[in-house]
């Protein structure tokens, strides 16, 4: 108890403070910029806390990690320029919201929702950490496969009017995932001799291209022979302004995202976009007006943001209990404890109580600053909106790329970047999904990955197969499920 | 418009001069670090920077550009001019071993070495509940069920192990892993029998959550002399990584020679010292460039034979 009073007391100092709201004014800065994104927010403190002291230097990395969360969300509502895969699945309704002139609506949904996704499972880190830690250990290859084929089963409900353009998009997706070095035999696949596509196409620099290019453009185009849009040019500020009551009509859809991005946090490998999607997925599946969604429905951007920031909390289960980081950001904190001396693992409760007890008082702390700050910035983010575009649309091309040369590592990335901005008009033009060309693009290595890891450990001993009896219940459940699926398509579609 | 010409004129003169009177570094170095932002190696190259910036009095300027454990920098850098202006960070393996697989157009000797600036510990790690203690109780096992699985995480480690395989002659299943991070999960959660890693197992042996069977460093781990080498357990093979200083290929010899010098003074800085012992858990290594190179052919010459031995 003792420990916990002083660790407490640590987070509180001026230093630990002030760091703290450091870090989620860089998170939100970097993570709105587009073309920038919450691991490039975390890239660039790292080299700042290197001479902090150890609670003052993690506690701000957290908050860039939470800040950046929101942050992220801003580029997408308002300019649907997301900076990081998941943030796709947060312009599905944040970006219309937006356009029909409710931006700070749009904003508010995010920044509460994500904050109520943060702290839920922070709570559970907090609380529950070093159980959840055993039996997310469990899940190994075999689980995961069985997790990401029935996930996939789920998320095809995003496909859009056609099925099959949906499913190309994801198979198109999936396909291009597969450039880079084989990940059992080490020869490189569909590189053309381009040693910078070894270790696959970089993502962001694709996710910019697909998502953020086209929409650039269309807008430019847009510009030069429209008016601005007329209700977000005479929008009143009173009717944009959301009262907290209304967002509280949104729990069912942020307690399920925070449910799934807990989950999906806590088992390493699996990721923020799963996690994003299946939230989504879920909660058109149980609207009562599934055709609403993607058309800005504020549900959508509740059950997106809540996911992917609950999924950041939960994160920090494997990460603090075994030393594995679930993802990108995850790894580089793991990068930054070890630069402060402090070893993850199965005893960092008792040889560093203080230091962890004083990240949890950090973390919530990060909650009420991300919540605060947030919400001081909201009239100023949304004033973005009312720039002209054809002012504020050419600095967001140039933004993006340079976010990707300085990230990515040169003018490689830059040309993919544009090359995939190509691909993502005439995806635009020809309604095909290119939402659904993300998920086949994040999902794709890590199903071919897990299911190969798979099949090597069972090749000698088929009958192991029963020792995954979890595994076993899912791939039983997925036909089910992709039955229950069609037929709500199909109710849609005749009704 | 006479008095512009005086100064262009002036500023040209200025221009020209300087080199005559200017010791290198007159301007700042780009430094190219082969590794993404934020992990281990990122880390150690970020210190020696700022311990470059002291020693040399200018300006290091670190960029990132990872890919294919340090392959995508060594390219680059490759096409760079060799005037010590742009100098790179990778590992040994980057030029001892990747080129041997033939997948990457450079060689030892299309690069110029500054230093080996210090080493990296490697180790086969098995659950804390594997039905083996040691090595031999591995192949033991091995022999016993007819395989044994194991989590590999880069062509290296594999191919290692591929050689092992084929001198006890037991089946080994080969995993592949994305990171040390996702193959100490596969051994802590007790999916495979073996997995390799980096000096981030070592904390956790001694918490006594996973078990260390052997090294693959030649001299084997100083603080744990009871983990066995793959030297001592009978094979000839070694795993010597260790980070990497390196420049263009005929780099302009006063420069190299004066960033080896700062590079020499860098490594015996205390924050370098902290972190390489007590943060990243490495070894303190130094080499000069010569050396550097030397140790580079001798290990690739080791390679070579075993890649001989697994294609056999």
């Amino acid at each position: 108890m003792d420990v916990i009073i002083a660790a407490f007391l640590d987070a509180l100092s001026l230093t630990t403070f002030l760091s703290v709201i450091a870090g989620v004014l860089i998170g939100i800065v970097i993570g709105a910029i587009p073309g920038l994104n919450a691991p490039m927010a975390m890239a660039v403190a790292i080299p700042l806390t290197f001479t902090m002291a150890p609670l003052a230097a993690i506690g701000m990395l957290v908050g860039v990690m939470k800040g950046g969360g929101f942050g992220g969300a801003i580029g997408a509502i308002l300019l649907n320029t997301p900076g990081e895969p998941h943030s796709a699945a947060t312009t599905l309704d944040g970006h219309p919201m937006a356009r029909a002139g409710k931006p700070r609506r749009a904003l508010q949904t995010a920044l509460y929702s994500s904050v109520a996704g943060d702290t839920c499972s922070d709570l559970v880190l907090i609380l529950l950490a070093p159980t959840l830690a055993i039996y997310a250990l469990k899940a190994g290859p075999v689980e995961l496969s069985a997790i990401l084929i029935i996930s996939l089963t789920l998320i095809a409900s995003l496909s859009g009017r056609s099925l099959a353009k949906g499913i190309f998009a994801a198979a198109l997706g999936a396909f291009l995932a597969t450039v880079g070095i084989d990940p059992e035999t080490a020869s490189p696949r569909f590189t053309f001799g381009y040693i910078e596509l070894f270790d696959g196409l970089p993502l962001a620099a694709v996710a910019i291209g697909v998502l953020a290019v086209p929409e650039i453009i269309e807008r430019l185009r847009e510009g030069r022979t429209h008016r601005p849009t007329r209700d977000v040019v005479t929008m009143s500020d009173g009717a944009d302004r959301m009262p907290f009551r209304e967002w509280l009509s949104l729990k069912v859809p942020v307690l399920r995202g925070a449910g799934i991005g807990t989950t999906i946090g806590a088992m390493p490998g699996l990721g923020t976009t799963l996690a994003a999607f299946l939230s989504y997925s879920a909660t058109k599946r149980f609207s009562k007006e599934p055709e609403k969604l993607g058309t800005g429905a504020p549900e959508g951007i509740a059950a997106t943001e809540s996911a992917n920031s609950a999924v950041s909390g939960a994160n920090l289960i494997p990460l603090l209990t075994l030393g594995i980081p679930g993802n990108l950001t995850a790894a580089l904190l793991v990068g930054a404890f070890l630069i402060h001396g402090v070893t993850p693992g199965p005893l960092i409760f008792e040889r560093d109580a203080q230091l962890v007890y004083g990240l949890f008082a950090a973390m919530i702390m990060a909650n009420v600053l991300v919540l605060v700050l947030g919400s001081l910035g909201l009239r100023l983010f949304a004033l973005i909106v009312k720039v002209p575009p054809y002012l504020i649309y050419p600095i967001v091309l140039l933004l993006c790329v340079v976010g990707i040369y300085v990230s990515q590592g040169g003018f490689f990335a830059v040309w993919l970047m544009l090359g995939f901005a190509a691909l993502g008009w005439f995806m635009l033009k020809l309604e095909i999904s290119v939402v659904c060309f993300i998920i086949g693009l994040v999902l794709g290595p890590m199903i071919e990955l897990s299911i190969r890891q798979s099949v090597i450990l069972l090749s000698r001993n088929p009958m192991a197969i029963f020792d995954h009896p979890f595994a076993m219940v899912l791939v039983a459940l997925t036909p089910a499920v992709a039955w229950v699926l069609v037929r709500d398509r199909q109710r849609l579609s005749d009704g | 418009m006479k008095f512009i010409k005086h100064i262009a004129a002036a500023t040209a003169a200025l221009t020209f001069a300087a080199p005559v009177f200017a010791e290198y570094p007159e301007k700042p170095i780009n430094f190219i670090v082969g590794f993404r932002a934020g992990g281990g190696s990122d880390a150690a190259a970020r210190i020696l920077a700022a311990e470059l910036e002291a020693q040399l009095g200018q300006k290091v300027i670190v960029e990132n550009k990872g890919g294919a454990g340090g392959a995508v920098a060594a390219q680059y850098i490759m096409g760079q001019k060799p005037d010590g202006y742009t100098i790179g960070f990778a590992v040994n393996t980057t030029f001892s071993y990747t080129p041997t697989t033939g997948s990457v157009p450079y060689g030892i000797d299309d690069l110029d070495y500054i230093a080996t600036t210090h080493g990296y510990r490697v180790v086969y790690t098995a659950p804390k509940d594997a039905p083996f203690d040691d090595w031999a109780g591995m192949i033991a096992t091995a022999k016993e069920r007819g395989w044994i699985n194991y989590a590999s995480i880069i062509p290296l480690d594999r191919a290692v192990i591929q050689y092992v395989g084929k001198k006890e002659d037991i089946a080994v299943n080969i995993v592949p892993t994305r990171g040390g991070s996702a193959a100490r999960q596969a051994v802590l959660g007790g999916h495979v029998d073996l997995g390799f890693s980096g000096s981030n197992a070592l904390p956790m042996y001694e918490d006594g959550a996973m078990k260390i069977i052997a090294s693959m460093n030649p001299g084997g781990i100083s603080e744990h002399p009871e983990i066995p080498t793959l030297e001592t357990l009978g094979y000839d093979v070694i795993m010597n990584d260790a980070a990497v200083f390196f420049g263009p290929k005929d780099m302009d010899a006063d420069a190299r020679a004066k960033l080896e010098a700062a590079l020499a003074e860098a490594v015996k800085s205390e924050a370098f010292l902290d972190f390489v012992n007590n943060k990243f858990r490495g070894v303190e290594r130094y080499l000069t460039g010569a050396e550097t190179k030397a140790a580079l052919q001798a290990d690739a010459a080791v390679y070579i034979e075993m890649n001989k031995v697994i294609a056999e």
